[in-house]
């Protein structure tokens, strides 16, 4: 505050101060004696002469000094004043300066260990002919090709200290017995460590661990495969059945990893046009009734569906629908299966016939939910100049390779697509980029690219849900056959890989963002773990893994674990000299509800 | 006649002189004093024996000769006038049969005032001189002869009278013994003369006198209970005693607290002399030889007393209000000389009452409030932030108020929060529906603001521009928008009430400025002060001491610091973190305003007879004392200038503002919070009337910035994931207000001395028009631009202002489905889980009881219950035995697992799973909850999805829902339900098998208790639930939550609280005060300005 709004405020307050004061009755001759004292008290009133000096000249001290005398002095006040100001200033400067601990904290939430329960895992049966009319939803199924194999491989993977949890596989159905049995249940079940947060390390080979294995177990139904739970721990196991025909009309490879229920799942990939037969196959195997929501997805837009709404499974059982009787005449068509009540699995059997050839038959697999980013591994693509050739054959305007988005929100997406080859990422029409209407299926197709394997990686800005249709030829003219690669999750640690016989697999890893590694574990058909392999991934570049070469000959299954950046993966499969190709997504390491985080409220 | 013809013959007698003490410092244990005359203690006058100079002389053997002497007492603060004895004993000398002779008492100091001549008692012996405070001797009384009594001072006294009666009555050490002495006297068969013409002069005042109206009190009682008929006794003592309990509380109700306990205790004082009063009316049955009739005619009658005390009372009282100088442009009623005085100023402007401008101000706040929350009006309750709705039933609340037993989740002890009594009024003016008051104090919170801020700004200014002005800026503080926005119903309630507190501590100290105040001080209040000193001048005439109208001229005042204390304790329970700013700051005003602050402390004392219980249930884990009322919310205090700018949560730059966003932004926060605290810092500098008061306020902000500064520094209450601590808001609204009271002093005293009617004198107005203006410009700039970007902000959605994003939301459907909601508060008692799936993949999982959790079952010890730890370090306790339970059973719920729930539901006593709407991945829950074995699907509601859990009771049948209180089997099944009533049980249970048992869905504690058929049972634990052994006969069962110290606790708060309210009410000034003084003795006392 400067001297002159000092003695401003000062003059300002003055006469309702002190007038008001000592002046009993003259208001007027109070002021006048307020300013005789003034002028006759320069310096002890704390004012510069200069103030002073005019209204002293002016005005002589009139006033007698008693009055003087009786009144306040103001610079006691104004002392007083710039001593709390002064000390104001500090206390607000220091409390600024010196802000202090804040005991406002964020709490972890707690997290809570999941009680565990039987883990299952449904597997699907033989490929089936849809015979009769394709319009309702109840088909009927001619009996099967000669020539068609439907073999299951399943493993069970012990705890740290190699002891095996009780595995077995159950054919779908309330009553039905056990088909075979891959581990017995221990008879003193492990009690160490009921809370113990289950810890999930990469295993390798010189661990006490091992596995349980069941290879090419030919399986002529739906099965469940289900692990006890041991140790406060669920048992960790997978399976997977590979459909093979070598004629028929259902020629082809079709194989499908062992699918945990779930009550929300998306189907990618199938289609429903003249030839081309969808069938979906749910099924409960949980202990509770489900009822079943279908929504549809055609390229078209949504579509009403009355027939899928509200489908009743009771435990244990399953049920087909035929997707042509709900949506017929779609190109391609995405399914979102809802459950209420127990949690359910789906395929849908996809298959062509063109005309007499057979166009391939594949098990379509669940992709993962609506996301502004998946990863889709595993896209084979065959030589442009070969599939361009079997393309252009009458009828086989689908026979090539395609990815598939179906945007199931209501405003359109702005989708980018990188392609990430053998020799890094490849360069794909329009820079990958194109936009996909709101609740359609929109197909980017892919054969523009060179032959290899490729991992997609799919960007938008809204959530969608992606696919890759891979179509295998050997020449035109020959059949073809048909998979559908869904988008999957980033790997984890322990991964369960079955190696089916009778088939060549290969794996194929990319890692987009930057270098990782992914470590695999070979175990053997009678279940010992053999020593880890390792293999750097560079960034962006996609590798393909001969599991026979790496792993062994005698490699029935493998742990499939990742390190570094995030990692993404698949197997395929395949036989050389023919057409086939199926894709068999890795199972889930099961990690992610061993432990939820629950706060309280009030 | 007669009598003088037979003594006058004699010759003078001898007079022995007996001095008695007046002073208690004395070694004999003499009285009196302050007032005059109170008599001379009998150790004074031993006897014939022993001090009295002429002892010798004395014969000692035959009574004629006692006759012949005389005693004559006196006391060391009175001198008689010369010719004293001789007056005295020539009127002895005339009259024969007068056994006793007084003199007429002047004052010391100044010897024309009389201070008695002669005594009278009423009817029941309350003593009366008769005269009035400033009553000057002119010979008025001389008249007086025969007398009821005299004074013991210049008491002359025949010796053989003396002797036979005794003396006076050793049961009286001070004031009184005259009263009685002449009485018993003259029931002996005697007379009492006064005598005008010996004069003696006494003093009045003295330090430390013994003759204290309360020794008058105690006199009197006790004078009452010896001279009243046998068969009277018990009358009048049981009539005294209830007569002392009415004027107790009416004491309190005419402001005279502490006079009225002193008295009330004098009563009784008086009363119980059980010993004493059987000696001295054995004494006086020995003595009296005349009916009591014999006091007939002397006695002062009803009216006399009655008409002495109204004068008495007028004389000390204030005078009446003198009128608003802003009301007395020049009034109609002046005299023009027109006939009939007619419409003689119609050029003159009329002006409204100040309260017009301010209604004025509410009402445009309150369009503006309804605008910007338009989308609130309609609903039935508010959520969001702190914000739930509160029980439907006001019954509830109160229930919740007053509960020992927390009734959340699994219940814990601890009482209810205080803030349920305000939310209980805020029901009651709600009429009963105080979902709906809450919603309408957010809506109108603004207005109201702006009305207490005016209010309060009365006692700072008198002009109406400032007023407005303050109000104004009160209304536009950010810190009321942050509490708004977050629905921190407390804090806002704080913002309501604090100017309250402010205007109500003012004035209890005498600190309000009056109408008069610029033109001079009135007559009285000159008196007043002067009156304060009164030895300093002590020949002049002492002016009569006037009580001052309480509240301003530095006249501390009861009904102002009472009603602070109300306003205080709603603060207190609203923001309990400002209690500890008001003890400080009411403790130092104490100490530094000295006698000004002596009714301050009372304005303490309802918040602590509202926190008496709350603290002693909270003393387990004291943080809970500073928890904010409603749902914990964790705040985010920014720097501590921008606390003192008036922003309690650290201010972001806004994004959406043009170029340079935080440039724009800390403008808006200099523009919003500087003026006031600018202008409060110039006012320190200027010299003021009230420069005090300015660095006063000055420090009570620096204070309460202290404590905004100190409550981040310990965590209360848990939000979920976040330790909370107490809002900062209340203290950064107290610090703002003190501002905006120092801010107005000085902007006031320009704001006069451009505009105000004194100044019109010529005197240049130019500089001071100026600074006035610019001042306005800036102090309403700052509220207008604080309600202007806040009303954008608000309008255009939750878009985050200056002051914070807005939490708040109307929600028209219940907590819980209706159908949850009524087994919740039936006899069922249900409860149910509440699950919410969180963003980031979590659980949220609430165990709630009745028809969901309210802002009013919310209690401050169960959100602190779970934090442990240091100041600062505070870490989250791990969970007991109760919530580990239903964390397991949600965890089993969530892990499809198909583990059957229900024998953790049963204990839990949950009846109905809820889960909340929200994205699809609760949509997803929802279908996996629905697998579930043990639930009903029920479907969704407005509320959620709702599932019914299926009970297992042993006896089927018996319901179809979970009820908290089951019966047990001595195997540990549930047997039957058992209905609740309230926090308790009360029903018929049928016989069952031996070994049974009754277990409550409740946490074990101690203060459980059940009886069936009145005989109490043995309290078990039943894992962590609280269980009774319960025999196998049928009968009654009584199950309650009881805290021994509830009924004491209770009444001290009814005592507190309603004489608190008994010295709120507003009396008129002049009945209030004056009013309670009901004795002379006490009212000469006020007189005098003792």
């Amino acid at each position: 505050m400067s001297e002159d709004q000092k003695k401003k405020a000062e003059k300002a307050s003055a006469p309702s101060g002190e007038a008001s004061r000592n002046a009993p009755a003259d208001p007027a001759g109070a002021a006048k004696a307020e300013k005789g004292a003034k002028a006759g008290k320069p310096a002890k009133a704390g004012k510069p002469g200069k103030a002073a000096g005019p209204s002293a000249a002016a005005k002589p001290a009139r006033a007698p000094r008693r009055m003087a005398r009786a009144r306040p002095r103001r610079w006691p006040a104004v002392l007083a004043g710039s001593t709390t100001a002064a000390l104001a200033v500090v206390a607000v400067a220091a409390g600024t300066a010196l802000p202090g601990l804040n005991a406002t904290a964020q709490v972890t939430p707690r997290a809570q260990v999941l009680p565990v329960g039987v883990t299952l895992a449904n597997c699907p049966g033989p490929a089936q002919l849809l015979t009769g009319s394709a319009a309702g939803t109840d088909p009927e199924f001619s009996p099967n090709s000669s020539s068609t194999t439907t073999m299951l491989n399943a493993l069970a993977l012990s705890n740290a200290d190699g002891v095996l949890p009780g595995a077995s596989v159950y054919g779908l159905g309330a009553n039905s017995g056990p088909l075979f049995t891959i581990s017995q249940a221990p008879k003193n079940a492990p009690t160490a460590s009921a809370g113990a947060p289950a810890t999930l390390a990469p295993l390798t080979g010189e661990a006490k661990a091992r596995a349980a294995v069941v290879s090419g177990r030919n399986v002529g139904t739906a099965s469940v495969l289900q692990a006890l739970p041991f140790g406060g721990q669920s048992a960790r196991s997978a399976g997977s059945v590979v459909v093979a025909a070598g004629d028929g009309d259902l020629q082809g490879l079709a194989a499908a990893t062992c699918q945990t229920p779930s009550n929300d799942f998306w189907l990618a990939g199938a289609s429903t046009t003249v030839g081309r037969t969808a069938v979906l196959t749910l099924a409960n195997s949980t202990k509770s009734p489900a009822t079943v929501s279908l929504e549809l997805f055609g390229a078209a837009g949504p579509i009403q569906a009355p027939g899928g709404k509200a489908l009743v499974l009771a435990p244990g059982a399953s049920h087909a629908v035929v997707l042509s009787g709900l949506a017929p005449d779609q190109g391609q068509l995405t399914v979102h299966v809802r459950s209420t009540g127990g949690a359910v699995t789906g395929f849908i059997q996809q298959s062509v016939l063109r005309g007499l050839t057979p166009g391939g038959v594949d098990f379509l697999q669940p992709s993962e939910g609506p996301a502004a980013g998946t990863v889709i591994a595993g896209v084979r693509v065959q030589d442009p100049a070969a599939a361009a050739k079997v393309a252009a054959q009458a009828g086989y305007e689908d026979a090539t390779t395609a990815l598939q988005v179906t945007v199931p929100g209501a405003s359109d997406a702005v989708v980018e697509v990188k392609a990430y080859g053998p020799s890094g990422q490849a360069a794909l029409p329009d820079g990958g980029v194109f936009t996909a209407a709101a609740g359609k299926v929109s197909t980017l197709p892919l054969s523009g690219l060179p032959q290899g394997t490729y991992t997609l990686s799919v960007k938008s800005d809204s959530a969608v849900v992606a696919g890759v249709r891979l179509v295998n030829s050997t020449k035109a003219g020959k059949a073809v056959d048909l998979a559908v690669a869904p988008s999957g999750g980033r790997l984890g640690v322990n991964h369960l890989a079955t190696l089916p016989g009778g088939v060549d697999s290969s794996f194929a890893f990319t890692a987009p963002e930057g270098a990782a590694t992914v470590t695999l574990v070979p175990v053997s058909a009678t279940g010992v773990l053999g020593a880890a392999k390792t293999v750097e991934l560079k960034a962006g570049v996609t590798t393909v893994v001969d599991p026979a070469a790496l792993l062994g000959k005698d490699a029935a299954a493998a742990l499939v674990s990742a390190s570094g950046e995030p990692a993404y993966g698949t197997q395929l499969l395949g036989s050389k000299g023919s057409a086939d190709i199926a894709v068999l997504p890795f199972a889930g390491t099961g990690e992610e509800l061993h432990s939820l985080e629950i706060t309280t409220g009030y | 006649m007669l009598d003088y013809q037979k003594t006058h013959p004699r010759s003078h007698p001898r007079v022995p002189a007996a001095v008695g003490a007046g002073s208690p410092s004395q070694s004999s244990p003499a009285h009196d004093a302050g007032a005059p005359s109170e008599g001379t203690s009998p150790g004074a006058v031993p006897g014939p024996a022993a001090p009295v100079p002429d002892a010798g002389t004395r014969d000692p053997g035959p009574s004629t000769a006692s006759a012949h002497e005389w005693i004559w007492l006196l006391q060391d603060d009175a001198a008689p006038a010369p010719d004293a004895l001789e007056r005295l004993l020539d009127a002895v000398e005339r009259s024969t049969t007068a056994m006793v002779a007084g003199c007429k008492q002047l004052d010391w100091d100044q010897p024309r005032k009389l201070v008695d001549v002669g005594l009278k008692a009423s009817r029941f012996f309350d003593r009366f001189a008769l005269v009035n405070l400033d009553e000057l001797d002119q010979g008025q009384h001389d008249g007086r002869s025969d007398f009821f009594a005299v004074n013991a001072a210049g008491m002359l006294v025949r010796r053989d009278v003396w002797d036979k009666l005794g003396g006076f009555d050793p049961a009286l050490p001070g004031p009184g013994d005259d009263i009685d002495f002449c009485a018993r006297v003259r029931l002996a068969g005697h007379r009492v003369l006064v005598v005008p013409a010996a004069r003696i002069f006494h003093v009045v005042d003295r330090a430390n006198p013994l003759g204290s109206p309360t020794a008058a009190r105690r006199a009197a009682i006790y004078t009452r209970l010896k001279h009243a008929p046998l068969w009277e006794l018990p009358l009048l003592a049981g009539g005294t005693a209830l007569s002392a309990v009415y004027w107790l509380f009416a004491g309190f109700l005419l402001k005279a607290p502490g006079h009225t306990v002193q008295m009330f205790g004098a009563t009784f004082a008086g009363l119980f002399r059980p010993v004493a009063l059987a000696r001295g009316r054995r004494a006086l049955a020995g003595s009296r030889v005349q009916s009591r009739s014999a006091h007939k005619g002397l006695l002062a009658t009803p009216a006399e007393a009655r008409n002495q005390l109204k004068s008495l009372r007028e004389a000390v009282g204030p005078d009446e209000d003198p009128a608003d100088p802003s009301q007395s442009g020049p009034s109609i009623l002046e005299p023009t000389g027109d006939i009939h005085h007619e419409a003689v100023t119609p050029l003159a402007a009329s002006r409204t009452a100040p309260l017009v401008s301010a209604l004025g101000l509410v009402v445009l706040l309150a369009v503006l409030s309804l605008v910007v929350f338009g989308r609130f009006l309609g609903a039935s309750a508010l959520t969001g932030g702190g914000l739930l709705p509160v029980s439907a039933q006001l019954g509830s609340v109160w229930q919740h108020a007053t509960d020992w037993w927390v009734s959340l989740g699994s219940g814990l002890p601890g009482r209810g929060d205080p803030f349920n009594f305000v939310l209980w009024l805020l029901g009651a003016a709600g009429f009963g529906n105080a979902s709906a008051a809450v919603l309408w104090l957010v809506v109108l919170a603004i207005p109201l603001s702006a009305f207490t801020g005016w209010l309060a700004a009365g006692a700072f200014s008198r002009n109406r521009w400032p007023r407005l002005v303050a109000g104004l800026v009160w209304a536009g503080a950010p810190v009321l928008q942050t509490a708004l926005g977050e629905g921190r119903v407390g804090a806002l309630l704080a913002h309501v009430l604090i100017p309250l507190v402010v205007l109500g501590l003012v004035r209890a100290a005498g600190g309000a400025v009056t109408a008069h105040a610029p033109t001079g001080l009135p007559p009285e209040a000159g008196r007043g002060a002067t009156a304060a000193s009164p030895r300093s001048t002590p020949k002049l005439p002492r002016p009569t001491f006037k009580l001052g109208r309480p509240g301003v001229d530095h006249n501390p005042s009861w009904t102002a610091a009472a009603a602070a204390g109300l306003a205080l304790a709603a603060v207190t329970a609203a923001a309990p973190t400002l209690f500890p700013l008001a003890v400080v700051a009411v403790l130092l005003a104490t100490i530094f305003l000295g006698r000004r602050g002596r009714t301050m402390w009372w304005s303490l004392v309802p918040s602590v007879a509202l926190y008496l219980p709350f603290a002693w249930s909270a003393r387990a884990n004291p943080r809970a004392l500073l928890g904010d009322p409603g749902v914990p919310l964790a705040g985010h205090p920014g720097p501590l200038w921008q606390q003192l700018l008036g922003f309690p949560n650290a201010v972001a730059p806004m994004p959406d503002l043009p170029a340079g966003g935080a440039a724009w932004t800390w403008a808006a926060v200099l523009l919003v919070g500087g003026p006031v605290v600018v202008a409060a810092f110039l006012a320190l500098f200027a010299p003021l009337r009230r420069s005090g008061t300015v660095r006063t306020l000055w420090l009570v902000a620096l204070l309460a910035l202290a404590v905004a500064y100190g409550s981040k520094l310990l965590a209360v209450s848990l939000d979920g994931t976040t330790l909370a601590t107490p809002f900062n808001g209340p203290a950064v609204s107290v610090a703002l207000f003190a501002l905006l009271g120092a801010a107005l002093l000085g902007f006031d005293a320009v704001y006069h001395r451009a505009y105000g009617p004194s100044g019109s004198a010529g005197r240049p107005k130019g500089g001071s028009r100026a600074t006035a203006v610019v001042l306005s410009i800036f102090l309403v700039a700052a509220p207008v631009a604080s309600l202007g970007l806040w009303t954008v902000d608000s309008l255009r959605g939750h878009a985050a202002g200056l002051a914070g994003a807005s939490l708040v939301a109307p929600s028209d459907a219940g907590t819980l489905p209706a159908t949850a909601a009524d087994r919740g508060t039936g006899p069922e008692a249900s409860r149910t889980v509440v699950l919410r799936v969180l963003p980031g993949g979590g659980v949220q999982a609430t165990l709630m009881q009745g028809a969901g959790t309210t802002l009013d079952a919310m209690s401050t010890i169960a959100s602190a219950a779970d934090i442990t730890g240091a100041p600062g370090a505070e870490a989250v306790r791990a969970p007991d035995a109760a919530a580990a339970m239903l964390r397991e059973t949600v965890a089993a719920l969530m892990a499809k697992s198909g583990v059957d729930p229900r024998p953790e539901f049963l204990q839990l006593g949950v009846g109905f799973v809820v889960l909340q709407k929200g994205d699809t991945a609760a949509e997803l829950v929802a279908g996996e909850l629905d697998a579930v074995p043990g639930l009903d699907t029920v479907g969704p509601t407005d509320s959620g999805w709702l599932w019914r859990v299926q009970p297992t009771y042993r006896k089927s049948g018996a319901t179809d829902v979970v009820n908290r209180v089951r019966l047990v089997n001595a195997k540990g099944d549930a047997v039957a339900p058992v209905p609740s009533h309230g926090t308790g049980v009360d029903t018929a249970v049928p016989a069952g098998d031996a070994g049974r048992r009754v277990v409550l869905a409740e946490r074990y504690d101690p203060g459980w208790h059940a009886r069936l058929n009145g005989k109490e049972l043995t309290a078990v634990k039943d894992g962590w639930s609280q269980a009774f052994e319960l025999p196998a006969a049928a009968g009654r069962l009584e199950i309650r939550y009881v805290e021994p110290w509830d009924g004491l606790m209770g009444l001290a708060q009814i005592v507190l609280l309603g004489l608190t309210v008994l010295l709120a009410v507003p009396v008129r000034a002049r009945r209030g005060w004056a009013g309670a003084y009901r004795d002379e003795a006490s009212l000469h006392k006020v007189g005098r300005g003792v």
